[in-house]
């Protein structure tokens, strides 16, 4: 008798310790879901990686597969899979929001899909309730402080004699990157509408540039590698290059900063909406929009609170400096884009 | 040959032909198609574009910054393809002349560079010609420079990466045809008193000239078309119409204008080594005829 019930019980401990995994797996919402995100690459993926997927899957057993790419490379794959797209989170910044808007793949997100939308600060969400910002950004001018006797104040100190062979810019292709333009023209009387005080501008500095960037990682080599003193850089590129040992300088030009917001969105036809929804309520959560300034001190876009030790080392680290962001309009900037792309191509030959 | 013979002959060499005649088909034919029909459509933004137009022909060859591009393009296509038979043809003709195992070894390290990725060959470069770079510093330490000079990003550069690149195609085509070459030949044009020269010059370069034809070819063909080179080495500042396609496509979205270009540049190409060829073959019956006197 009691051999009988001590096998029972050992039995049903041993068929509890087997299944055990798989009930507590089934618990989970997500559990054997993966979810495609079209990722950035290098640190941005590690860090949403970290921050976002890692905690979402060990609270609802999401699997998260990030691909790096471009924003432009997938425009074109979501556009030519737009039935049965590729991602089910596509990422975009500012300008590029246009492009998906206009290719018209990405559905809206309501505060009721994803309540901590309402946590989003006020001008954040720049297209109705399409996309997700989650993190701002800003290309502003960088010198080597120890390779540059006087130190550079705007953006029109860019075409400086003085910096002849000196600086690099990034690639006319680079929409957002590019907006260092808008600060030239600004700067000197022109507008969005009027770049011509830009392009002037950039014919003086023809001399100056060494090569525009294909990538910021390609900007940052140049300057390691000492081949430029000065540049337009994202703040963030900006940040690593200081903590990497170079002493960096990033300038914040008094009339005004131009920087872009980045986005997540869903595809109309996402495989996996549930969980691409789930996702951007963890990266809109304090845990998950702390992962960007952590790692490279990008900008925030909600009220989350920034540690002190973070937030000095960030160009976007109150709401007074959030002041300083000037407005783009986009849609203006990416239909001239054409246009822009092909006269810096002609000025940088001629 | 009998009749039934001829027809079974055929049909057996259109049955070997018949996988590469539906490779090229569908993977060649069919998107040269699809490229020619994109680049006459009115519109600029990706394949959105209806209706029929002319118009981003016309663009290209009526502004002159495209026409100097693909002007430019060809003339890097040729000195890269010359300095690649200058350099590779006594690399090819060594290779050849070598006992099976040590030429096996060797064509191995020829080979070599070709399995690396093209963006790592690339970024060994960036190291190798930055101002604080291996050749900078060589350089600078035996007094030729006095200070570092920027390398990168000029037309030169550009030019030496892809010769480094496509060097192993020269070299594997004149390989190729150099083993065919019978040694006795040299030996019988040295015992009719040709000197070296005379022998490589009407022994070995006719007999040798379809490879250099085919290698000549290959590294134009691929220079001209190159695009990930003229990026990152040449940083913008020396542009070539390959870049200028993927930026027109992969950047700006404009898949009808980039088409265009792309047509263009394969007719070109196409229209170019043609013309070599022929020229280089007539020569070559004309130079047999008088050698034939």
């Amino acid at each position: 008798m009691i051999r009988r019930t001590f096998l029972k019980l050992a039995t049903a401990t041993a068929m509890s310790a087997l299944a055990a995994p798989y009930v507590h797996a089934q618990d989970k919402k997500f559990a054997g879901v993966t979810l495609r995100v079209g990722g950035w690459g290098g640190l941005y993926d590690e860090t949403i990686k970290k921050y976002v997927a890692a905690p979402l899957e060990e609270r609802t057993g999401l699997k998260v597969e990030m691909t790096a790419g471009t924003q432009s490379a997938d425009l074109v794959k979501m556009v030519a899979n737009r039935e049965n797209p590729p991602y089910d989170i596509y990422q975009a910044d500012s300008a590029y929001m246009v492009e998906a808007l206009k290719a018209d793949f990405i559905r809206e997100i309501k505060e009721s899909d994803v309540p901590n939308i309402k946590r989003i600060l006020p001008g954040f969400r720049e297209y109705d309730e399409y996309g997700v910002p989650y993190s701002v950004f800003t290309y502003i001018p960088v010198f080597n402080s120890e390779q540059l006797e006087k130190p550079i104040t705007t953006y029109t100190d860019l075409a400086r004699p003085d910096l002849e062979g000196k600086i690099t810019l990034p690639a006319a292709t680079f929409d957002t990157n590019c907006l260092y333009l808008l600060g030239m023209a600004e700067e000197n009387g022109g507008s969005i509408s009027n770049m011509e005080p830009a392009f002037k501008l950039l014919e003086k500095a023809k001399d100056n540039i060494v090569a525009l960037g294909q990538s910021t990682v390609a900007m940052i080599q140049m300057f390691e590698n000492g081949e430029v003193a000065a540049g337009v850089m994202s703040d963030a590129r900006g940040y690593e290059m200081r903590a990497k040992g170079l002493p960096i300088v990033s300038v914040m030009p008094p009339q005004g900063i131009y920087g872009a917001t980045s986005y997540m969105n869903i595809p109309k036809n996402a495989k996996n909406p549930e969980a691409a929804l789930a996702f951007l309520e963890q990266m809109l959560s304090d845990e998950g929009m702390l992962g960007l300034p952590r790692s490279m001190r990008l900008g925030v876009t909600t009220d989350v609170k920034l540690p002190e030790d973070i937030a000095k080392d960030m160009t976007f680290n109150s709401l007074e400096r959030l002041a300083l962001k000037k407005n783009v309009d986009w849609e203006k900037w990416m239909a001239d884009r054409s246009s822009r792309i092909e006269r810096i191509n002609k000025i940088l030959r001629g | 040959m009998n009749p039934p013979l001829e027809r079974n002959r055929k049909f057996t060499a259109a049955l070997l032909l018949a996988p590469m005649v539906l490779l090229l088909l569908g993977f060649l034919v069919v998107p040269v198609a699809g490229v020619l029909r994109s680049s006459f459509l009115d519109g600029d933004y990706l394949l959105e574009g209806t209706g029929f137009t002319v118009g981003h022909y016309l663009r290209f060859f009526s502004d002159s910054y495209y026409s100097s591009i693909l002007w430019e393009t060809f003339v890097d296509g040729v000195i890269v393809s010359l300095i690649c038979l200058v350099v590779g043809f006594p690399t090819g003709y060594s290779l050849a002349r070598l006992p099976p195992l040590a030429r096996r070894w060797r064509t191995i390290i020829v080979i070599l560079p070709l399995t690396l990725s093209l963006v790592v060959i690339v970024f060994g470069w960036l190291i190798i010609l930055g101002r604080n770079g291996l050749l900078n510093s060589v350089l600078f330490n035996l007094g030729i420079i006095s200070s570092p000079k920027t390398l990168l990003f000029t037309r030169p550069a550009v030019i030496l990466v892809l010769v480094q690149q496509f060097l192993p195609f020269m070299i594997l085509s004149v390989l190729s045809v150099v083993t065919q070459i019978d040694p006795v030949l040299e030996q019988a044009a040295s015992n009719l008193r040709a000197n070296r020269l005379v022998t490589f010059r009407r022994v070995i370069i006719p007999l040798a000239t379809p490879g250099i034809l085919v290698g000549c070819n290959l590294v134009f063909v691929l220079s001209i078309s190159a695009f990930i080179t003229p990026r990152l080495i040449g940083g913008n500042r020396v542009p070539m119409l390959g870049s200028l396609i993927y930026e027109r496509i992969m950047s700006e979205f404009n898949w009808p204008s980039g088409a265009a270009m792309a047509f263009i540049l394969f007719v070109a190409g196409l229209g170019f080594t043609a013309a070599f060829n022929a020229l280089a073959a007539s020569r070559l019956v004309m130079g047999g005829r008088l050698h034939a006197r």
